[in-house]
C-alpha cells in the first residue's frame, strides 16, 4: 500500500514537470537568447558563379569558421569570454513592505588563465563561475570545448567556437605528426631536422630543408629555362600539391645545388 | 529656393499629392474660392484612384433607361444623358435644376439672360437600371414589359464591336437568366485628323527571329555614358579563384568522439545481413515446398513451376544491370558536363578579352 501510494506520488511528480522520459525536460536551459539568434544558411560561392552586385568581398579569409549561432544581440560582452550563454538579468528588489523596485544582475563573471592541454599553454579568459563548474566537472578546458552536445555549442559562444577550432586543429596537427626526423650529427651530436631521405644524384642523401626551401631553391633554375615571364606565384601554385620526391627529382633535372643542406649517408652513419 | 521647395514642385506647377490630406483640403477650398460659380460643381471632386474606370462600376452607360429612386422626380423613368467623371455621378434628361449665373463669355446660342437652369447630378446609386422583357401569355400573344433591376451583377463579359473594348453581362441580382443589354453608343464620326481603322490596324513590323533582335549589335553600349566610372549594376561578373577562397570560411574539425560514433555506426551498418543466413533459406525453402508439394488446383501449379527457383536469380540479373546502366549514364553526364565548363568557360575568357563587360 504505501509503495503505491508512494508510485502515485512519482506519478504526480512526473507529470508535474515532463510528461514520459521521451520529452525534453522543462527544467532544462532553454538558451532562448542563443537561439533566436537566427542565421541564414551562407550561400557558398565558387571560382566562375555569378558575382552578385552587392556582394562584399572581405580582404582577407575568415580564419575561423563561423558560429552557428552568430554574434551575441544583447550582452555583447559575452561574445568575448565563456558566459555559458548566460547573460544580464532582471528582476525586482522587494522591500519588507512589498515594494518592487526595478533591478538587474550580472552573471558572476571571473577572469582565469586556464591550461590547455592540446594549445599546450594557459588561455586567459573571462568566465562564469558557473561555466568553471562545469569545466572542473568536464575534467579541463579541451573537454568542455571539444563536447558535441547541442546545448554546449549554444553556450560555448563565438569565443569559445573559435577556442574549439584551435583546440580541435591542434588535436589534428599532434595527430598527423612532425614531418621531420631529429637526427644526431658530427662528433657533438648536434640535432639536424631531416625532412627527406632518398637519393640524389644516385647518391643516398638526406635534406634538412622542408619543401618550401627546396621549392624557392629550385624556382630560378626554372625560371631561367621557361620562355616568357614566370612569377614565382604562379611556380608556387603549379607545385602546390607536388610530392616531396618528385620535387627532388626536378631539382635533379635542374641541376639545383643542393650541398649546403644534404646530408650524406656517411655522416649519418657516423652518427649512429 | 531651399530645397525642399524645389523638391515639392514638379515642372508645370505643384504636385498636390505630395501634401498631407489637410493641406490638400485647404488648396482644394481656396482653388474652389477662386472659380466662378458657374464653374464649380456643387459636389467635389473625387481624386484620381477612387474614380470610376470600369462600366460594372458605373452599372450604367450613356443612353440606359433608368428609374429615379430618390429626390424630386422620384418615381419618374428618364434617360442617362452623361458620365460625369470627375465626381462619379450621372447626367439625366429629367433632373433638379439649380440657378447659375453665368458669364457672357460661356452663354449658348440663344441665350439672354445670365442666370440659367442648369441640370444638378445624381449618383448612380439613386437609380435603378430598366430593361425590357417579353412575356409570352397562355394564348401565345406577346407582351413586352419594362422592369428596374434593385441589384445588378456582372458575370462574364464578351467583346462590343460598339464600344470597342470587352464588356460584362449585366444580369439581374437572384435572376442571372436576365440580361440588362448595355445601349449601343452613339457612332463616333470621324473628323479630318482621324486615322482610318485600316490603318492604324496595319502589321508594319515582324520580327525575324524571337530570340535575337533585330537591334543593332552595340545599341544597348551606345545608350550609356562611356566615361562613367562606376562598373554598371547589371553588368554580369563572375567570382574569381581568390574571391571565392576569401569568401569561404574554414570547417570545424570533426572532434574524436564523433568519428568514433561515425566509425561504430559504420560497424553496425556492416554487422547487419544482407542477404539471408543458409539455413533461414533452407527452413523458409523446406516449409514453402511442403506447402506447395500439396497444391490441388492445376492452374495455381503451372503458376508456381513458372516462377521457378531461378526467379530469385534473374531478378538479382536485372538489378545488377539496371544499376550498370544507371552507372554508365551518370558517367557520361560528368562528361558531358565536363566538356561543357571547359566551353563555357573559354568562351566567358574569349568575351570578357574581346569586348569587357556586355550585357545579355
Amino acid at each position: 500500500m504505501s509503495s503505491l501510494s508512494g508510485m502515485r506520488s512519482a506519478v504526480q511528480r512526473v507529470s508535474s514537470g515532463r510528461f514520459f522520459s521521451t520529452t525534453r525536460s522543462t527544467y532544462a536551459r532553454k538558451y532562448e537568447s542563443v537561439v533566436n539568434r537566427h542565421i541564414a544558411q551562407e550561400k557558398v560561392y565558387e571560382e566562375g558563379d555569378l558575382k552578385p552586385w552587392h556582394l562584399r568581398i572581405p580582404d582577407e579569409a575568415p580564419k575561423y569558421p563561423t558560429y552557428p549561432y552568430g554574434e551575441a544581440r544583447i550582452f555583447k560582452r559575452s561574445d568575448r569570454g565563456l558566459y555559458g550563454g548566460q547573460e544580464i538579468g532582471s528582476g525586482f528588489q522587494v522591500s519588507s513592505m512589498g515594494n518592487r523596485t526595478p533591478r538587474a544582475w550580472l552573471p558572476n563573471v571571473i577572469t582565469k588563465r586556464l591550461w590547455s592541454e592540446a594549445l599546450n599553454r594557459l588561455v586567459r579568459m573571462k568566465l562564469t563561475a558557473r561555466v568553471l563548474r562545469t569545466i572542473t566537472k568536464e575534467g579541463g578546458l579541451d573537454n568542455y570545448l571539444t563536447k558535441d552536445k547541442s546545448a554546449r555549442i549554444k553556450e560555448l559562444g563565438i569565443f569559445g567556437w573559435h577556442l574549439r577550432y584551435d583546440v580541435l586543429k591542434a588535436r589534428e596537427e599532434s595527430v598527423k605528426g612532425a614531418n621531420y626526423e631529429v637526427v644526431k650529427q658530427g662528433e657533438d651530436g648536434e640535432e639536424v631536422k631531416v625532412y627527406y631521405k632518398g637519393e640524389y644524384k644516385g647518391q643516398p642523401v638526406q635534406i634538412t630543408v622542408g619543401r618550401r626551401k627546396l621549392l624557392s631553391r629550385l624556382f630560378p633554375k626554372v625560371q631561367y629555362n621557361t620562355p616568357g615571364e614566370l612569377r614565382y606565384a604562379e611556380f608556387s601554385v603549379k607545385h602546390a600539391k607536388t610530392p616531396f620526391d618528385e620535387v627532388v627529382k626536378e631539382c635533379e633535372k635542374f641541376d639545383v645545388d643542393l650541398s649546403d643542406v644534404v646530408i650524406g649517408t656517411e655522416v649519418r652513419q657516423a652518427s649512429e | 529656393m531651399s530645397s525642399s521647395l524645389r523638391n515639392l514642385s514638379k515642372r508645370y506647377g505643384t504636385n498636390l499629392d505630395r501634401f498631407p490630406f489637410f493641406l490638400r483640403k485647404m488648396f482644394d477650398r481656396l482653388s474652389r474660392e477662386a472659380q466662378l460659380p458657374a464653374l464649380t460643381s456643387d459636389v467635389p471632386e473625387l481624386p484620381i484612384e477612387k474614380r470610376f474606370k470600369r462600366p460594372d462600376q458605373w452599372k450604367v452607360e450613356v443612353g440606359d433607361r433608368v428609374l429615379i429612386t430618390e429626390g424630386k422626380y422620384k418615381g419618374h423613368v428618364t434617360k442617362v444623358l452623361a458620365l460625369h467623371h470627375p465626381t462619379n455621378r450621372i447626367f439625366l434628361e429629367l433632373a433638379e435644376t439649380k440657378k447659375l449665373v453665368v458669364p457672357k463669355q460661356f452663354w449658348q446660342a440663344g441665350q439672354s439672360t445670365h442666370v440659367i437652369d442648369y441640370p444638378k447630378t445624381v449618383h448612380p446609386s439613386n437609380v435603378k437600371v430598366v430593361g425590357t422583357i417579353v412575356d409570352t401569355a397562355a394564348d401565345g400573344t406577346e407582351r413586352e414589359r419594362d422592369i428596374a433591376a434593385d441589384q445588378l451583377v456582372f458575370k462574364g463579359e464578351y467583346w462590343d464591336e460598339d464600344y470597342g473594348k470587352m464588356m460584362p453581362y449585366r444580369r439581374v441580382k437572384f435572376h442571372e437568366n436576365v440580361i440588362i443589354p448595355w445601349p449601343r453608343p452613339e457612332p463616333e464620326e470621324d473628323c479630318a485628323f482621324s486615322t482610318a481603322k485600316e490603318a492604324a490596324e496595319e502589321r508594319t513590323y515582324v520580327p525575324n527571329c524571337l530570340v535575337r533582335t533585330d537591334a543593332p549589335e552595340n545599341i544597348v553600349e551606345s545608350l550609356r555614358d562611356p566615361i562613367m566610372k562606376r562598373a554598371y549594376k547589371w553588368d554580369k561578373k563572375y567570382i574569381t579563384r581568390s574571391e571565392a577562397k576569401r569568401l569561404s570560411s574554414p570547417e570545424m574539425p570533426i572532434s574524436e568522439a564523433k568519428k568514433a560514433m561515425f566509425e561504430e555506426k559504420r560497424k553496425i551498418r556492416e554487422a547487419i545481413p544482407s542477404e539471408p543466413s543458409v539455413e533461414t533459406i533452407e527452413l523458409v525453402g523446406k516449409l514453402v515446398a511442403e506447402k506447395l508439394n500439396a497444391v490441388t488446383d492445376r492452374n495455381f501449379a503451372a503458376y508456381v513451376n513458372s516462377v521457378g527457383p531461378d526467379a530469385r536469380q534473374k531478378k538479382k540479373e536485372a538489378r545488377e544491370s539496371a544499376r550498370k546502366v544507371h552507372e554508365e549514364k551518370i558517367r557520361e553526364a560528368e562528361e558531358r558536363n565536363k566538356i561543357k565548363n571547359r566551353t563555357e568557360g573559354k568562351y566567358k575568357l574569349r568575351k570578357a578579352k574581346k569586348k569587357g563587360s556586355v550585357v545579355f
